[in-house]
């Protein structure tokens, strides 16, 4: 192979090799969260995100989405995507959020629009928490969430547009956020009921 | 020529993944440091600067949160703040926004927020002579010489708003030199 031969192809395998692998990169972490170290029902909860301990992964989606994460000792934060039939999340749907949660001082209960988070001002600040929520079942949390009124403890979605959202469910001052053992871990199931288009 | 190119690619994709912390855009750090002050600044509501759009932290709108920066390079930095709340919570963080020290108003020592952040070096002159007037003061060893201190508070409807007005208006933030403390 001529000189002009070789250094044609080795330009073409280090452009192609840093193209795909940049590629993948920005692929990936727009969307992955990371490696999930506990889960249950639709959440997924990464305790230490904030910390050095957080997988490579988890600190890129981190970085990009700019969010500033809680620390150990503050609390933990669950985020969900899909409902217990593994349907994306939308507001313009009712959904019944019910269930325990592991032992913390309070909670709250929040609704990010997914995706448009360089935009703040379509970002819902919705939120409720542990100190506002009437515990009339049995259970820790139990709430309606939907365009709807519903429930004694309603979180409305009605100044949000129909499109895709997250609920983010954060522990305050949780053993979970601190211990090793995630076993049992109990979170609300996230029920949906109806939705505005049928 | 296949092998090589996939080779090349992993090689480039964790490349990416671990300097995205370092590169990325609108990093939580890269965010906190144009809008914090250094120290012995006034601390800065985050939650206020979210509301008008000079932030976007996805901070939990149930709490107020407050932001320092410091820089420990020529004296201690400590943070303190009074009054009633539900819960308050305080992370320090890295000049790269990893969390490296948290704690919550049930660790303290104290009702209201007392933290003194040192060095290594300055830790070690700090044992040798304590101060009695950092006594009940957390004390944090950090490695960086800068970063950020994150104070959260409660706040989860409008009737707390006076109670955690006044916390706010309570905190400082500064080199320890500010608060009377000499070596």
């Amino acid at each position: 192979m001529t000189f002009v031969g070789r250094l044609f192809f080795f330009l073409l395998v280090t452009t192609s090799a840093i193209g795909l692998g940049a590629w993948s990169a920005e692929r990936v972490t727009r969307s992955f969260p990371g490696f999930v170290p506990i889960s249950a029902e639709s959440w997924r909860g990464y305790p230490g995100l904030a910390t050095s301990s957080a997988d490579p992964y988890a600190r890129a989606n981190l970085a990009r989405t700019g969010k500033l994460a809680i620390g150990d000792t503050e609390g933990v934060e669950f985020t969900a995507i899909t409902d217990s039939e593994g349907a994306a999340l939308r507001a313009g749907c009712s959904y019944d959020v019910r269930g325990n949660v592991p032992t913390n001082r309070l909670w709250t209960f929040r609704i990010e629009t997914v995706g448009q988070s360089e935009d703040a001002s379509t970002m819902a600040v919705n939120f409720k928490s542990s100190r506002l929520h009437a515990r009339i079942a049995d259970v820790d949390v139990d709430l309606s969430v939907g365009p709807l009124p519903a429930g004694p403890n309603w979180l409305s979605t009605a100044d949000i547009d129909d499109q895709p959202v997250m609920f983010i469910m954060t522990l305050y001052d949780s053993a979970i956020a601190t211990t090793a053992s995630f076993t049992d871990l109990q979170m609300p199931t996230i029920k949906r009921l109806a939705c505005i288009d049928g | 020529m296949l092998f090589t190119v996939i080779i090349g690619a992993v090689v480039a994709h964790l490349a990416v993944i671990a300097l995205l912390p370092f590169t990325a855009p609108d990093t939580a750090a890269r965010q906190l440091q144009s809008a914090l002050p250094l120290s012995s600044a006034a601390p800065v509501d985050l939650s206020a600067a979210q509301e008008v759009g000079d932030v976007d932290l996805r901070l939990d709108p149930a709490f107020r949160t407050i932001g320092c920066q410091f820089d420990i390079s020529e004296a201690p930095f400590r943070v303190i703040g009074n009054g009633r709340v539900d819960f308050w919570s305080i992370s320090i963080l890295d000049p790269l926004g990893v969390s490296v020290f948290s704690a919550n108003d049930r660790i303290a020592p104290t009702v209201g927020i007392d933290l003194t952040v040192l060095s290594p070096n300055q830790l070690r002159l700090f044992r040798q002579a304590p101060d009695q007037r950092l006594e009940n003061s957390i004390i944090v060893s950090a490695e960086d010489l800068t970063g950020f201190a994150i104070i959260r508070l409660f706040e989860p409807d409008e009737s707390w708003t006076e109670l955690v007005d006044a916390f706010v208006a309570s905190i400082g933030c500064g080199a320890i030199s500010d608060f009377g403390f000499s070596s």
